[in-house]
């Protein structure tokens, strides 16, 4: 019996966990819960969280913002469009093969922007945007231009079709915890270690034996799959895209999104992407002010909580954790050698 | 005569003008610690920057265990076994004491990013952290940030992450600048736990006390020139060091004066 009570001690964060995501899991996607348009809110949410995952690793970890996340969601969003729609690909196998190969293009483009270092890097990444956003723009025979591509197939394999944005939610749940994990494993591992170092002082990390240039571009090319398979997954559920969604101000949306969840927290960077997906719905009737209301709101959040929602949670935890050890020593008071 | 780990020869730097090494030679063996004074600016951690790889020489070469490093990276050093620390401690404040420790042992076991994301583990790194952090003298929690730490415990935890990596040559720069007596004192213990584990040591010391009892041999820089060469009493005793540096009080390299800063 004491086994079974200290393991659920040990696990307790764990079990709460895995109760909490059943529950949401077998809640969240009905029709008497959610209606049809918040489930597709949510949905879309789950898919900038893929693409904000790959920034908790190069930015959070790694501390290099950024601007290539819209780009490398374009490239892999267009390649599974026209994988599909020209080429008549099933769906799974044009998502690998996109993300495929804009891994491998992730690994060229960072080897040449990574000779860049900070300010001039995140620059570079916004041309690097641009670039792309025009080629999707312009290159009417394959892309379409302006127009776009329609009739994307759904998201499915063989007779197993997501049939509705309740169906796509249950397959994003997955997608989406599958990639928390990988970025909270990352984080715990070695290079997530070692992208610290790189973040914080670069002369240190290599003379502790870390490649700086080769981690970054490991972190690069790691932001870029993650991205590519968010923008894949974007092409299935929206069923239509348009250059429109993957201009560089869209990346700036989605360090917003990492910044106000917490650029140190992988559950933070969700809280972000759901919010930041919601929030636009929420004030539509504002539109025209949106973009003034996200400068203000920047402001405001990187000087009230510059590491983000948990970043204040963490900041309580740590001085609750403080207050307690206080008062335990206050009670038996430990040896201090000195 | 014991093995030479580290050998620096005839290597010159200059940036601009202003010259702060020149036809610099100097030998680490095995099993040595082996100061190295000077006034402020007289070339020291320059010396050590180019050791380590962070500058390129401008001519002359480094030889570690008699392989020619002089055009090798500085993270293929730290591979090879040239360990360091820095004049205020370098870590990464947003991480944790943990993670910032494990980056030494990571070092050590050779680790690569794709074993370690699938699950491999390295070396009984709690047990060798044990035994060094009881030299160190201190108790922390692992999962706070670094620099909630004193400084004095960050420069000794500066050591510490760098032994962890169990380097052959250590170079270890101004490791007791702003820390107590008996900080002082800890810093001597884990310089000779290091030498019981087969290291050669560079020691870059403000305080002569330090120097002068911990160090088997001394090299004086001035003005990236070294001026001097040999055990502490023969530079204790050496004309042109006492005018150069100590000063030409005899009294004060008897008191153990710190000079400089």
């Amino acid at each position: 019996m004491d086994k079974a009570k200290s393991f659920v001690q040990k696990n307790l964060g764990t079990i709460i966990g895995a109760v909490v995501l059943t529950l949401v899991f077998f809640i969240v996607p009905n029709k008497g819960v959610v209606n049809a348009y918040i489930m597709k809110v949510i949905n879309l949410g789950l898919i900038y969280f893929v693409a904000v995952a790959g920034l908790c690793v190069i930015l959070g970890m790694g501390g290099q913002p950024t601007f290539s996340t819209a780009g490398m969601m374009g490239l892999g969003a267009y390649s599974v469009a026209l994988l599909t729609t020209l080429k008549g690909w099933a769906p799974i196998p044009a998502l690998l093969v996109s993300v495929l190969w804009v891994t491998l293009f992730s690994v060229v483009m960072g080897l040449a922007l990574f000779r860049l270092k900070g300010s001039y890097f995140s620059f570079a990444s916004i041309g690097f945007t641009s670039l792309i956003f025009t080629v999707l723009t312009n290159w009417l025979s394959l892309t379409g231009g302006p127009d776009g591509i329609k009739n994307i197939p759904r998201l499915g394999i063989g007779n197993l079709v997501c049939q509705n944005y309740y169906d796509y939610f249950r397959v994003l749940f997955f997608i989406a915890l599958a990639c928390y994990l990988i970025v909270q494993r990352i984080r715990k591992s070695y290079l997530g270690r070692a992208l610290g170092c790189v973040r914080d002082n670069e002369i240190a990390a290599q003379c502790m034996g870390i490649n700086a240039y080769r981690t970054k571009v490991i972190s690069f090319v790691i932001a870029g799959a993650f991205a590519a398979f968010a923008g894949g997954l974007y092409a299935l559920h929206e069923r239509y895209i348009s250059p429109a969604p993957f201009q560089y101000d869209q990346s700036a949306i989605y360090l917003i999104m990492i910044m106000l969840g917490g650029v140190n927290s992988t559950g933070g960077a969700l809280i972000g992407s759901l919010f930041m997906t919601w929030l636009p719905e929420r004030i539509r009737f504002l539109a025209a002010y949106s973009r003034l209301i996200y400068g203000i709101g920047v402001i405001i959040l990187m000087n009230v909580m510059p590491m983000g929602i948990m970043g204040l949670v963490d900041n309580f935890r740590y001085k609750m954790r403080k207050k307690m050890k206080k008062n335990q020593s206050a009670e038996t008071p430990v040896k201090e050698a000195e | 005569m014991a093995e030479v780990l580290l050998e620096v020869r005839n290597v010159n730097k200059a940036f601009g003008g202003v010259v702060t090494a020149k036809e610099v030679n100097m030998k680490v063996e095995k099993g040595e610690i082996h100061g190295l004074i000077g006034p402020n600016g007289a070339g020291k951690t320059t010396l050590l920057n180019l050791i380590s790889g962070i500058y390129d020489v401008d001519g002359g070469q480094i030889f570690f265990k008699g392989e020619d490093v002089t055009k090798l990276p500085p993270y293929t050093r730290s591979r090879m076994g040239i360990g360091r620390t820095f004049q205020s401690p370098r870590f990464s404040p947003r991480s944790s004491i943990r993670d910032n420790l494990l980056v030494g042992t990571d070092l050590d076991n050779k680790m690569g990013y794709l074993s370690s994301f699938f699950g491999k583990k390295g070396a009984d790194f709690d047990k060798e952290f044990e035994e060094l952090i009881k030299i160190a003298g201190f108790t922390f929690d692992w999962d706070e940030r670094i620099n909630s730490l004193p400084y004095g415990q960050q420069k000794l935890l500066e050591i510490i992450r760098a032994m962890l990596s169990h380097p052959t040559v250590m170079l270890v720069d101004e490791p007791c600048a702003g820390l107590n007596m008996e900080e002082q004192n800890r810093v001597k213990d884990l310089l000779n736990k290091g030498l019981e584990q087969g290291m050669g040591i560079v020691l870059i010391e403000h305080s002569m006390e330090m120097v002068m009892s911990v160090c088997h041999n001394i090299s004086v820089l001035n003005f990236g020139e070294i001026i001097a060469e040999g055990t502490p009493a023969e530079i204790q005793s050496n004309q042109q060091v006492i005018e150069a540096y100590l000063g030409k009080d005899e009294d004060t390299l008897a008191g153990g004066a710190h000079v400089g800063n």
